[in-house]
């Protein structure tokens, strides 16, 4: 993170866009977006519902009442219902046929807890859609409508039971609008997916290892608590936390540094929870990576396979989080 | 309360219309249930609708459980039976009714639409008339649109969107259920099921007194009606033959032969092999081909003209020529006849009916006995002057006709001939055969209908209960049956101007019924409404409800040099295949859905413009994010987004029930976001 930015802000910021335009559509070219699909006759199935196959008996047996009893009147009203059910057909896949739909990401979530994904509907011309569900993996579901306006987006929350990355199956769309006859569906595969963190335990192993104290300078602010210093401005500093009073009165630029109150640095070390179960332990430090970005402290994780640096802040956390799902 | 379980919550647009299905589909039935069986229907309805407010609950298993139990039996009490039409639709109703107290699922309240479907086409077996076909076609919608309501966007708050598509989905079946209807084979019934319609006509029966027939005569019910195919005859000269009586014991004339349905020797059905009998007639001269509609009788009695020769399926003929169908006649039935009005019948007879036809009863009417054989007597004893001398007796006599005979009682004959020497038309009748049969000449009486009324509309016979007589028929020698119709002596203008005439004339002749029909029809303009409405009746009748596989056997004929059935089923699957292509494309392409709303659409595009700028919006993410993510990135742009987003939101904000976007119009805002420049 830290290179990249220094690099970039050399960059003029037109340039910037033009380069990730060409490089989008490089990529765009290569790789099948199969995240984003329109609803056609290739990916759509229908058949009847439970309900329509009844409707087909209903209207069965009173044509054999009809036939029987010589009855032209109800020989028609069941040639009626048949024919409704065919017109139904028609209406319900119309329902689905030319719909847009695309998932972009999805949020990290924690064990046993949602994590939520985002599906973007969007309507193709006038045809409208109405009461179509989305279902990921057999629970999650949202009913969507396409009415007014052209697009919606879908939140489904999946409860995943184990930590990781997460990536869910297909996506089931379905619709039985308008007289619930038929059912018309389509399977879609997103190349999706979400971090599950473990499932934080609260606990009082922690020990905490001072680390010698002192700032560290990354050349953005560590903290915002107290007032230390001011410091002569480096490039990259933030623009924000420039003097421009002292600017004013004698055109030196000055950065103004502030500090954390607490003093000393804190490490979550993955040795203060041996003897534990691997998992309890991940659940251990995940309460303290939690607490700690709640207390906007910094602090460090330190793990058998990779250490991440002190710092804080909600990239810091996620980045923590991620190294805990992934371990 | 404690643990709820999880209820399905019907949305309140569907309920709306699936209670109003209920009541309407039901409701033509409630002429025929008794009237407990309403209350019940209108008391579940109530009670649904207290369930839904959430004043009440829905009873438990142990009361519907003792709902049912009294149900049943209270319709076995009042029909005798569970089965059968009239028992088996009100316990369907009945079902159908205490279904609406236990609708906690989504299936109930589909079994519940279906049970809908049901019902409605029960209706069709009591009635098939034009009327209640459109209210059942209407029904029809209703209950679509409960359905569609089940199924729709929970936040459809319009209840009229509801009925608009289901009017459209049932238009749109239209096309196909009449292709269906025309063209799908009609197969005959696998097994006959026969039952009483219950529509409680009056009508003939095979045992009657003068004053049942007089009955008829005070009904002013359509009996039935009949068209010509090449020429009508005169009015005069229609005499339908239904009944013929050829036993009489001192109170009623009954029915010689009682005849069996489906028996062999007792009538001559359509499709067997001739009987021995069927050479007794001898026809004459041209015949006279039409179509008879006859209405709901529960009888198998199918009157026609003299005298009528085999034609149509599912009818057979006795040995004394009259007409019946094989099952009594339940549901409006259409028959084709073929008569001659100039025949011999029986040219000889055999010694048994010779002896059934002058039978009379040992005692009693010795006083007409005695004047039968003195004018016997005086008539040289030749059958024929004879004859002449009782008719002119008739003419010449006090002897008045009405429709409001008085009751006779002990002996019939000598009080109608000689004291109060007024009857109706069976009256006449049966004393002339009674007086030739004294005399040892066979005679019979002849009962069924005389005349009819004429529609211009359609140019049609229509002939009403009030039109019911009777005559006679004499065995002559070599002559053999010989009509004799003793009332046109008496009163003439009855038989060649007909009952209505006659009423309008002298009404203290008929009751009121008949009396206020035809009082209706010496106005012009609701005599013509009544043609006309009549005549949409009758074609209703001929050309739908009778369309029945002969009329289709009869069309693929005409039009389609004959087609098997084979053929017909593959041009039935072709035509809907090809129905529902056009279907699907008028749907897919012509058909017009919602515009995207303007505003969303001019959002679009400065989004579009945006995205020149170097911010692309991302998927799923909303203006106010939107014009956040611009501020970091962007911030020279943030007042044009910002100015942007919040007109984008005045209007989201305004349509979702305020007046409009802060006193801007659509088009102003539209115009607002076009022009802002980036």
């Amino acid at each position: 993170m830290t290179s990249k930015k220094r690099f970039n802000q050399f960059i003029p910021q037109r340039l910037k866009t033009a380069f990730n335009q060409i490089v989008e559509r490089v990529i765009e070219k290569r790789i099948p977006n199969n995240n984003d699909i329109t609803l056609s006759q290739r990916n759509i199935y229908v058949l009847p519902s439970k309900y329509g196959v009844i409707f087909l008996i209903v209207a069965f047996a009173l044509f054999l009442g009809g036939v029987n009893y010589a009855n032209a009147m109800i020989l028609g009203f069941s040639y009626l219902l048949v024919s409704l059910f065919v017109v139904t057909m028609l209406h319900t896949y119309r329902n689905m046929s030319g719909l847009r739909i695309e998932s972009s990401h999805g949020h990290n979530g924690f064990v046993d807890d949602d994590v939520m994904f985002e599906v973007n509907l969007t309507r193709q011309g006038k045809r409208t859609h109405e009461s179509v569900t989305l279902m990921w993996d057999g629970e999650a579901q949202s009913t969507v409508n396409l009415l007014d306006c052209k697009e919606s987006v879908a939140r489904l929350l999946i409860t995943v039971g184990q930590r990781g990355f997460y990536k869910p199956g297909r996506l089931r769309v379905e619709t039985n609008y308008p007289l619930g006859l038929f059912v018309c569906w389509s399977w879609l595969r997103f190349d999706v997916g979400a971090w599950v963190y473990p499932k934080p335990i609260e606990n009082k192993r922690l020990r905490v290892i001072p680390s010698g104290g002192g700032n560290q300078s990354l050349g953005t602010e560590m903290g915002t608590d107290d007032f230390s210093e001011l410091r002569r401005y480096v490039p990259g500093d933030s623009l924000k936390r420039v003097d421009w009073k002292a600017y004013a009165r004698g055109g030196e630029l000055y950065t103004k540094k502030f500090v954390n109150s607490v003093d000393d640095d804190l490490w979550i070390d993955w040795q203060s929870f041996t003897g534990v179960e691997p998992e309890l332990a991940l659940s251990y430090v995940c309460y303290w990576v939690l607490k700690f970005s709640e207390q906007n402290k910094i602090f460090g994780l330190r793990m058998p396979k990779e250490t991440i640096d002190l710092n804080k802040g909600v990239d810091h956390k996620i980045r923590c989080l991620v190294a805990l799902a992934e371990y | 309360m404690g643990a709820k379980k999880y209820t399905y919550h019907i949305h309140r647009n569907a309920l709306i219309w699936l209670l109003s299905a209920h009541f309407f589909s039901v409701f033509p039935h409630f002429f025929r249930t008794p009237i407990w069986l309403v209350s019940i229907v209108l008391s579940c309805i109530a009670i649904r609708i207290m369930i839904y407010r959430g004043r009440w609950d829905y009873p438990n298993r142990a009361v519907k459980f003792v709902l049912v139990v009294i149900g049943v039996v209270a319709i076995y009490a009042n029909y005798g039976a569970v089965m059968g039409p009239d028992a088996g639709v009100a316990l369907l109703i009945l079902t159908y009714s205490l279904k609406l107290l236990e609708m906690q699922k989504k299936k109930d309240a589909y079994i519940i639409v279906l049970l809908t479907y049901f019902v409605i086409a029960t209706n069709f077996l009591f009635n098939t008339s034009f009327l209640l076909t459109i209210y059942l076609f209407l029904v029809s919608i209703l209950v679509t649109a409960a359905l569609l309501g089940m199924n729709q966007s929970n936040q459809q708050k319009s209840i009229k969107r509801g009925v608009k598509l289901s009017t459209l989905l049932l238009l749109q079946s239209a096309p196909l259920m009449m292709f269906l209807f025309i063209f799908f084979p009609r197969i005959p019934p696998f097994w006959v099921l026969e039952f009483q319609s219950g529509a409680g006509k009056l009508g003939l029966s095979d045992s009657m007194t003068p004053a049942d027939v007089a009955k008829m005569g005070g009904s002013a019910q359509l009996a039935f009606r009949a068209n010509f195919k090449e020429f009508t005859p005169r009015s005069q000269d229609l005499y339908w033959r239904a009944m013929v009586f050829s036993k009489f014991d001192g109170r009623s004339w009954k029915v010689g032969k009682k005849v069996l349905p489906g028996d062999k020797y007792s009538a001559y059905w359509y499709g067997q092999t001739a009987p021995q009998w069927i050479n007794n007639v001898e026809y004459q001269g041209r015949p006279v081909r039409y179509t008879v509609i006859a209405e709901i009788t529960d009888q198998p009695y199918l009157p026609v003209l003299d005298l009528p020769k085999l034609v149509g399926s599912e009818t057979g003929l006795t040995p004394d020529f009259r007409m019946l169908k094989t099952a009594p006649i339940n549901a409006i039935f259409k028959y084709e006849a073929l008569s001659y009005m100039k025949y011999r019948l029986n040219p000889f007879l055999t010694d048994r009916m010779y002896k059934e036809n002058v039978a009379l009863p040992e005692f009693g009417n010795s006083k007409s006995r005695e004047f039968a054989l003195s004018l016997f007597q005086k008539s040289n004893k030749d059958p024929e002057q004879y004859i002449i001398n009782v008719l002119s007796h008739f003419h010449n006599e006090e002897y008045s006709y009405t429709l409001k005979p008085p009751r006779l009682s002990d002996d019939i004959v000598d009080r109608f001939l000689f004291d109060t020497r007024l009857g109706f038309c069976a009256h006449y009748a049966g004393a002339f055969v009674y007086l030739m049969r004294a005399v040892g000449i066979p005679a019979r009486v002849v009962a069924g209908y005389h005349g009819g009324e004429i529609n211009p509309i359609g140019n049609y016979v229509l002939v009403h209960q009030f039109d019911a007589h009777a005559w006679s028929e004499v065995w002559l020698p070599s002559k053999g049956w010989v009509r004799y119709d003793p009332t046109a002596h008496v009163a003439p203008e009855r038989i060649l101007d007909g009952v209505q005439d006659l009423i309008q004339n002298d009404e203290s002749l008929g009751n009121e019924d008949v009396v206020n029909a035809v009082r209706i029809r010496q106005l012009p303009l609701i005599n013509e409404a009544r043609m006309a409405f009549d005549y949409m009746n009758y074609s209703w009748d001929r050309f739908v409800v009778g369309y029945n596989s002969d009329a289709q056997e009869g069309l693929m004929q005409k039009y389609f040099n004959g087609v098997s059935p084979w053929e017909l089923v593959v041009a039935v699957l072709s035509f809907s295949l090809a129905c529902v292509i056009i279907l699907a494309l008028v749907l897919f392409k012509l058909q017009p859905g919602k515009d995207i709303d303007e505003v969303e659409r001019a959002f679009s595009l400065f989004c579009i413009r945006l995205s020149r700028r170097g911010v692309e919006r991302r998927i799923g993410e909303t203006p106010n994010q939107l014009a956040e993510r611009v501020k970091l990135e962007q911030p020279a742009l943030y007042d044009s987004v910002v100015g942007v987003t919040n007109l984008f939101y005045q209007y989201q904000y305004a349509r979702d029930g305020q007046k409009k976007g802060g006193g801007l119009s659509k088009r102003q805002l539209v115009r607002r976001i076009k022009i802002q420049a980036l």
